[in-house]
């Protein structure tokens, strides 16, 4: 009897143990909310703790200072199936709670693993995205006669570096592209502007204010919410020349963003944070050692965005409670008219782009290191 | 005593308005509260780290206080601080022996914080300048002068983000967890300043200028060196809180953002006041920042939003410096009546 007794409280002790296993995401600065990455690691969370039956906690660092504390605090406590830092700014504090804490898996979203056992890296081939970008910025750019397309970065991280390179490389070889095609004679210079932060909207306005006076009209944003303020200027620069639909243009980043200014957004570079999520909690089930996924167009990881994302994150910005600029139906079909104004050939180009990436045809550069990110600067001004 | 209670009043009173706002939004208050200092005071690792946090708002909370000592409404921390750490950094870049070369960094901030005392302390005497005017636009130079050196001359070429590491001959030694030596120059900075004020005949003086200016000219105390003497220190004191903050704390190097050096310039302000202008009050109010920002994560577990977290701890923190910011203000107009 008091062997089955124990039996039962070991049996109980093991499934309480289990259950309580949750999913904890930690977020390096702001925390959800900002429709666009923070969100998208929490809807990757949310669809695994639902079909792994786990529980999800969140908690946001109130400064870089807390970054240690705050992760050797989750780490200790045993609760938690998978610990995931979201956001590269962690690259220091998270490789050292995974080394202090060997029996806690983490994941990293935009950082490597540093070859650690218990810690799957996951990172993007943020080139993709940002040359499919660059690709459309630079043949609409030349429809419109423009003589220069512009981005606005964050800091400068590796991450930012793969979507700048991509964005160089895609608008340039748009440039040889219409040549190629039209045998008329096109010139785009590619202008960034890095305001050094990600939540600084007011300076991500200036900046894109300043690209537009210098000739760039479509601009792509890869700050953050910094970016937000390309949205806003290149709104505004268009209702200033009294027009419903741009260029003016910015060209959103990670999540689809086309309806935060429907009409002057035409596209966004794609990166499925919530895949990478998805996949982090997959592998800390799985009992597997560590390894880097990396995402890219082959595993729809990266991308330009389409239609079935406009839906998905309209969908979540009515569900966010954002103020839309009508209803969702209306601003889907003004972002889809905006698409349709511009001249046919520049879907045309990205579709041989993207035909060509696919096949492996066209490598991009790469962008890990400040050396590397010199390199393209140079060849693709 | 009074101060005490008066002190602890206003924290009972910050944290049941805390309590209201986050009842209001349908949070638990007092759990949420519970998570907090389970956080930052829960085990011997969660303590080592609130310590550590505290250690560089004790040097900014003295600079604050010092300055009040001498009538002075110094704000300059910030700036000093920043050029402080910027300064202890760039050490990093000669090659030294152990310990000397952390003794090197020291001494060279120091004087860094010092130097940028200085033109304060000469407007001030010479043309009548207002600190308060001069340490802003100060702060704001050093502000960029900080951002520039760590974005283009000492990033980290592998790592954009920040800037490269502080060798390991420029650390101080960890005790325990995050815990480091630094503890040392930071209490012993307060030790030292106590002492100073309280039983040195040159920090009396500081006293007496900051009391009554013109009674203490009247009685013959040097107040112009007085007030030379108080923003000096103070420059030292908020110079090594940027020191200590990347020779002492993970990650040993300064975020591009400046974002690992923060507020603590400012901080120390607020630190200040809860301390009462005293320097073992400081000790007190800095070890509560600390606890505040150590465990402000633990309660977002709670499923508290980092906003609703900051302005309940905002609340906290101004109710409990609203005591000594009305003595302050009490303390000029009666010197203006005069």
């Amino acid at each position: 009897m008091r062997k089955l007794l124990l039996a039962v409280l070991v049996v109980l002790l093991a499934f309480g143990g289990f259950a309580q296993k949750k999913i904890c995401l930690y977020f390096d600065q702001t925390g959800p909310g900002d429709l666009s990455f923070n969100d998208m690691a929490l809807i990757g969370a949310q669809r695994a703790a639902q079909e792994f039956g786990l529980e999800l906690v969140y908690t946001t660092a109130s400064s870089p200072m807390e970054f240690l504390s705050d992760l050797s605090m989750l780490a200790e406590s045993g609760e938690y199936l998978i610990i995931i830092g979201v956001g590269f700014l962690l690259s220091d504090a998270l490789p050292e709670a995974a080394r202090l804490h060997p029996e806690q898996k983490f994941g990293f979203v935009d950082g490597p693993n540093f070859g650690l056992p218990n810690m799957i890296g996951l990172l993007f081939r943020e080139q993709e995205g940002g040359a499919l970008a660059g690709v459309v910025a630079a043949l609409t750019a030349i429809a419109y006669g423009d003589p220069a397309v512009g981005a606005v970065a964050g800091m400068e991280i590796p991450p930012v570096w793969r979507y700048e390179a991509g964005y160089r490389f895609g608008a340039h070889w748009a440039v040889d592209w219409y040549k190629k095609h039209t045998g008329k004679d096109a010139d785009i210079k590619v202008l960034v502007t890095y305001v050094g932060r990600f939540d600084d909207p007011a300076g991500g306005k200036v900046a894109a204010e300043a690209l537009i006076r210098a000739g760039a009209r479509n601009i792509l944003g890869i700050a953050g919410a910094t970016h937000l303020g390309v949205f806003d200027a290149a709104e505004e620069a268009g209702r200033a020349a009294g027009l419903t639909y741009g260029p003016p243009f910015g060209y959103g980043a990670d999540a689809a963003q086309e309806y935060i200014k429907p009409g002057f957004i035409l596209g966004s570079a794609r990166k499925r944070v919530d895949v990478a999520v998805y996949e982090a909690v997959k592998w800390a089930l799985s009992g597997e050692p560590g390894f880097n996924l990396v995402l890219g167009l082959a595993q729809e990881g990266t991308g330009f965005s389409t239609y079935e994302d406009l839906v998905t994150f309209v969908d979540l910005a009515v569900k966010a409670g954002y103020p839309l600029a009508g209803t969702p139906e209306e601003v889907i079909s003004k972002i889809m008219a905006a698409r349709q104004n511009v001249p046919y050939f520049v879907w045309q180009g990205l579709g041989e782009f993207m035909g060509l990436l696919r096949a492996g045809a066209i490598t991009l550069p790469e962008a890990d290191t400040a050396e590397q990110i010199a390199k393209v600067r140079e060849m693709y001004p | 005593m009074r101060a005490f209670l008066e002190t602890f009043a206003a924290l009972v009173l910050g944290i049941l308005i805390g309590a209201a706002i986050m009842a209001l939004w349908g949070r638990d208050p007092w759990t949420s509260y519970a998570a907090l200092f389970q956080g930052a005071w829960g085990n011997t690792r969660a303590l080592m780290s609130t310590v550590s946090r505290s250690l560089p708002l004790v040097l900014t909370g003295l600079t604050f206080a010092v300055g009040v000592r001498a009538g002075l409404f110094n704000i300059g921390a910030q700036g000093q601080m920043l050029l402080g750490a910027v300064v202890a950094l760039s050490t990093g870049l000669l090659s030294l022996p152990m310990g000397l070369h952390l003794l090197v960094a020291l001494v060279l901030a120091g004087l860094a914080g010092i130097i940028w005392a200085l033109p304060v302390a000469l407007l001030k005497l010479f043309r009548g300048v207002s600190e308060v005017i001069s340490t802003i636009m100060l702060n704001w130079v050093a502000h960029w002068l900080t951002l520039f050196l760590v974005v283009r001359k000492l990033s980290d070429p592998m790592r954009g983000e920040r800037t490269f590491q502080v060798p390991t001959t420029m650390r101080f030694p960890v005790i325990q967890g995050e815990l480091t030596w630094s503890l040392v120059a930071s209490l012993g900075l307060a030790l030292f300043f106590y002492w100073f004020l309280w039983h040195h005949a040159k920090g009396f003086e500081i006293r007496a200028a900051g009391l009554n200016p013109k009674a203490a000219k009247a009685s013959g105390i040097p107040v112009s060196r007085a007030i030379l003497l108080a923003l000096l220190l103070g420059g030292l004191s908020a110079a090594w809180a940027g020191a200590i903050q990347v020779l002492g704390r993970f990650p040993y190097a300064i975020t591009s953002d400046l974002a690992n050096l923060g507020n603590l310039g400012f901080d120390g302000i607020a630190v200040a006041l809860i301390g009462r202008n005293h320097p073992l009050g400081v000790l007190a109010g800095a070890f509560f920042f600390g606890t505040l920002a150590t465990g402000a994560a633990r309660m977002g577990l709670r499923g508290i939003p980092i906003d609703m977290i900051q302005i309940v701890q905002g609340v906290i923190v101004v109710s409990m410096a609203v005591p000594e910011a009305f003595r302050l203000i009490r303390l000029r107009r009666k010197r203006e009546e005069k």
